[in-house]
């Protein structure tokens, strides 16, 4: 008989193979020093290779390994970790900007003072921005980004929805608003380039004109947090469909008869976002008043979503519940108990 | 008891296990299982029990891997939002431990794809002709992608752990 290779070595100490080749196996391995040799080697092995991977056992949740073949996204990677990024501070930081460039636009301008700040904000944008990016969409949000998340309409019109910076009457409806400041866009850029060459020209020039504006380079800032935030907006769009009121039951068509203990009789989603953090706790200890209780929770695909319940007892596990889209069933775990429940939309309470 | 509850309660702890090993994260591989159940629902009856969720978990991680890269690092900012607000905290481990913990996943991230299930469901307790069926092998070809996954395991593992020493010397030497 030829030695024994090592895949076989390892099948037999396995115990998968079949009974006369783990006899060969055996009487080949006592009269052969080499192959003897070899099979203690694979048992170190063996043992070695479950040690390491018994210590892969510590990982907490929330470790996720950078770099590695379809492995899962490196969270050291992210942009938004790294600048310790929430949304609720991009917001805020991109509110900020705006200010401050409608304030250096303003203070650089010859523009008489009758001129509207949507004018000129209007006069930057368009000054650098691609044919594709609007005035509207750039205010919008700067100063709405957070309340985009999780709203019902669609992004187009999520953006043209808010207006702070510009002075525009409140009767006008959007549409009007849009037609006005379009209108007024390219009549004062003409203007500007006439009056006043650094600023808008300048903005205009775009990298030729070296350095750039204040104008221009917050013009710039302004579009590149509009299309960061425009794209995160399309990625939460699904958070949609799972808004609303939820009652929950035993699913006794897969032989339940209990909830898992933790679960509410009935909860509402809201939208996802990091804003209803704050909120939670208030909601949590509200829950007892309240016929349905506003919990927080994320989108895990398309189609699906996780709805975390803190334990209402000390001592007691949180209760983490998956709903899927159009299905009636919800998958409840608590520690190491999985059960499946029925769960199905309710008329929201008034 | 039904067929359902008996899956959960037979193979929910040894799946969670394996996906955490192979993501390095507990909380989705919960999710992945949950998901990995979810479709055992809908699929009604399934002949290898084991092998199926095994091989339709490990699928879900490769399609998660596939996906689109934007979407991918929002669904990790959700996630990591998430967590912030999670009550029950791991228990600290001690150094030696983290750094073996480290080790052992840069190690295990090392092999293939392939290898690094095969030895992951071994470690599960599979046997051959499940991990063979999980991952569309021949039976025959288990026993030596394990042996090469080990062997390749242990070697990275012990590359590493020197390495680290290397550097511990040198910033001892350093230090002194």
């Amino acid at each position: 008989m030829q030695h024994l290779d090592e895949g076989t070595i390892h099948a037999w100490l396995d115990g998968a193979l079949t009974p006369l080749e783990a006899e060969q196996a055996t009487k080949h391995a006592g009269e052969c020093a080499t192959c003897a040799a070899a099979v203690a080697e694979a048992r170190g092995i063996i043992a070695g290779s479950a040690r390491i991977v018994a210590a892969l056992d510590d990982v907490p949740g929330g470790v996720i390994p950078a770099g590695g073949k379809a492995t899962p996204p490196a969270s050291g990677s992210s942009a938004w970790r790294r600048l310790r990024l929430t949304p609720g501070r991009a917001a805020l930081a991109a509110t900020i900007l705006l200010a401050v460039g409608t304030t250096l636009t303003l203070r650089s301008s010859s523009v008489p003072s009758s001129t509207t700040d949507s004018a000129i904000t209007a006069t930057a944008a368009k000054a650098t921005a691609p044919a594709t990016v609007s005035l509207p969409a750039t205010r919008a949000i700067a100063t709405d980004s957070i309340k985009v998340v999780g709203s019902s309409s669609s992004t187009a019109s999520r953006l043209q929805k808010t207006s702070v910076v510009a002075p525009v009457p409140q009767t006008q409806t959007v549409a009007e608003q849009r037609a006005v400041a379009d209108a007024a866009a390219p009549r004062d850029t003409a203007q500007r380039d006439v009056a006043k060459p650094r600023g808008a020209q300048e903005a205009v020039a775009g990298a030729s004109a070296a350095p750039p504006s204040a104008v221009a380079m917050t013009a710039r800032n302004n579009i590149a947090s509009a299309k960061v935030l425009e794209q995160r907006a399309d990625s939460l769009r699904p958070a949609n469909a799972f808004e609303g009121c939820y009652r929950v039951s035993a699913d006794s068509a897969n032989g339940s008869t209990e909830v898992p203990r933790g679960l509410p009789a009935s909860f509402t989603l809201s939208r996802p976002s990091s804003d209803l953090r704050a909120a939670q706790r208030r909601a949590f200890a509200a829950s007892t008043d309240s016929s349905a209780m506003r919990v927080p929770w994320r989108l895990l695909s398309t189609n699906q979503a996780s709805v975390t319940f803190a334990a209402a007892v000390g001592g007691a596990q949180p209760v983490s519940l998956v709903l899927t889209e159009g299905s009636p069933v919800g998958v409840a775990s608590s520690g190491d108990r999985t059960t499946l429940v029925r769960v199905v939309r309710s008329p929201c309470p008034p | 008891m039904t067929d359902l509850d008996r899956l959960f309660r037979e193979y929910h702890q040894p799946l969670v296990r394996y996906l955490t090993r192979r993501l390095g994260d507990r909380d989705w591989a919960e999710e992945v299982a949950q998901e990995t159940f979810l479709r055992a629902v809908r699929q009604g009856a399934i002949v290898s029990e084991r092998s199926w969720l095994f091989a339709v978990a490990t699928n879900l991680i490769r399609d998660e891997a596939r996906r689109d890269a934007r979407r991918r690092k929002h669904l990790e900012l959700l996630r990591s939002q998430a967590q912030a607000d999670e009550i029950v905290e791991p228990e600290p481990l001690t150094i030696e431990r983290a750094q073996e913990t480290v080790m052992a996943r840069r190690a295990i991230e090392m092999l293939s794809e392939r290898d690094r299930e095969a030895l992951l469901m071994k470690e599960e307790g599979l046997d051959y002709q499940e991990i063979a069926a999980a991952l569309e092998l021949s039976v025959a070809s288990v026993g030596t992608t394990l042996a090469r996954a080990r062997r390749r395991l242990v070697e990275a593992y012990e590359s590493l752990q020197e390495s680290a020493s290397h550097k511990e010397g040198r910033g001892s030497h350093a230090a002194s």
